[in-house]
């Protein structure tokens, strides 16, 4: 099986050369592309002005067409043993072969303070940290379902743990580690880690969970379009190179065609 | 050179040398990328690898002040000279050692 996580442009394309080649393929989204954020495209090739949202569902009907199975779940890890297991809110994946299709990274806006103390409080992974954090004080911030899953995993660790949210926070305050976090109500929480969720799984942290190598340009890959990890490719906004629709489309489809010909 | 199994036992006269110290554990999915990376180092570099598993040493990562993993810090006549905190390409860590 090969999965493909986003339905962008990138990943629709891929897929349905994948399919067109017999093989085995499904794409998970979770449906936030950037396209759907779109207003209007006007400088893709046939399609005249166009609603980006409308574009998208376009892409996802014309690989529904080919029978290939669109499944709504946000991917939060990747695992691997003999194949990949990838860990999604609803359910788990398992996959021979993972392309990543996720859009541009997006580079945080940090809360204040949260720069200077990752690494020294400030985590993004509970699986990866939360050892560090056996039975001490703990904010999870964020309110969304990866930050519900992230705080289910944590539960486990430590019995205190306070949830906030991004606009409850003034600032993280430390010394050479977080000491507490100033809320925007004057009051001060006594911390000892901070684990910080958006409201979806950024593509940089979802990265960092599964040792996917990433620079300020995005995914880093070879001259095949793989990671640092065998059989994990990227294409489209996710990779270096020009944002574009056009772009993100050719990418898919070298990506299906590496991996066709090497299987 | 050659890759070593640290403990709280040895750490201290390992960090006399010029050696990269791995914190990680196996539960880690970054760590276990970043350990074929440290494989190559030792290889090609003349740097020894000392690995630090934190599920057997939890002190010595709180002495170190680790809180996330995987971590690398370049030792030199016991002093800390650099640190990386997360995982990272060769070069990064070529860098590092320089």
């Amino acid at each position: 099986m090969i999965t493909i996580i986003g339905a962008g442009p990138a990943g629709i394309s891929c897929a349905l050369y994948l399919k067109r080649a017999n093989k085995n393929v499904q794409v998970i989204t979770n449906d936030k592309s950037a396209l759907c954020k779109a207003k209007y495209i006007e400088n893709y090739y046939g399609t005249g002005k166009i609603i980006g949202k409308e574009l998208y569902n376009n892409g996802i009907k014309s690989i529904q067409e080919l029978d290939i199975p669109v499944i709504k779940d946000e991917i939060i890890n990747i695992q691997y043993n003999d194949s990949f297991i990838l860990e999604g809110i609803n359910n788990n994946y398992n996959s021979d072969i993972v392309v990543l299709a996720l859009g541009k990274i997006n580079n945080r806006t940090y809360i204040k303070g949260e720069e200077k103390f990752i690494g020294k409080g400030i985590s993004y992974c509970a699986t990866c940290d939360g050892f560090f954090f056996k039975d001490k004080k703990i904010a999870v911030i964020g309110n969304g379902e990866y930050a519900n899953k992230e705080y289910e995993y944590l539960k486990n660790i430590s019995s205190n743990i306070i949830r906030l949210n991004n606009d409850d926070i003034n600032e993280i305050i430390g010394t050479d580690k977080v000491t507490h976090i100033n809320l925007k109500n004057n009051t001060n929480v006594e911390v000892d880690g901070i684990f910080i969720c958006d409201d979806t799984i950024d593509a940089n942290v979802l990265c960092l969970k599964s040792g996917i190598l990433t620079n300020k340009d995005g995914v880093v890959i070879d001259e095949n379009y793989q990671t640092n990890i065998d059989n994990i490719y990227s294409c489209g906004d996710l990779i270096p190179g020009i944002k574009q629709i056009s772009k993100a489309v050719n990418d898919g489809m070298l990506v299906a065609n590496i991996i066709i010909s090497r299987r | 050179m050659a890759i070593i199994n640290g403990n709280k036992n040895n750490f201290k006269e390992l960090i006399n040398n010029k050696v990269i110290v791995d914190f990680y554990a196996d539960w880690c999915g970054p760590c276990k990328m970043l350990s074929p990376v440290l494989d190559k180092i030792s290889e090609e570099e003349n740097i020894d690898i000392v690995k630090i598993n934190v599920d057997n040493d939890p002190e010595l990562a709180k002495e170190y002040g680790i809180m996330s993993i995987p971590t690398i810090i370049v030792f030199e006549n016991g002093e800390e000279k650099n640190k990386n905190i997360g995982l990272c390409s060769k070069q990064d860590i070529k860098d590092m050692i320089k």
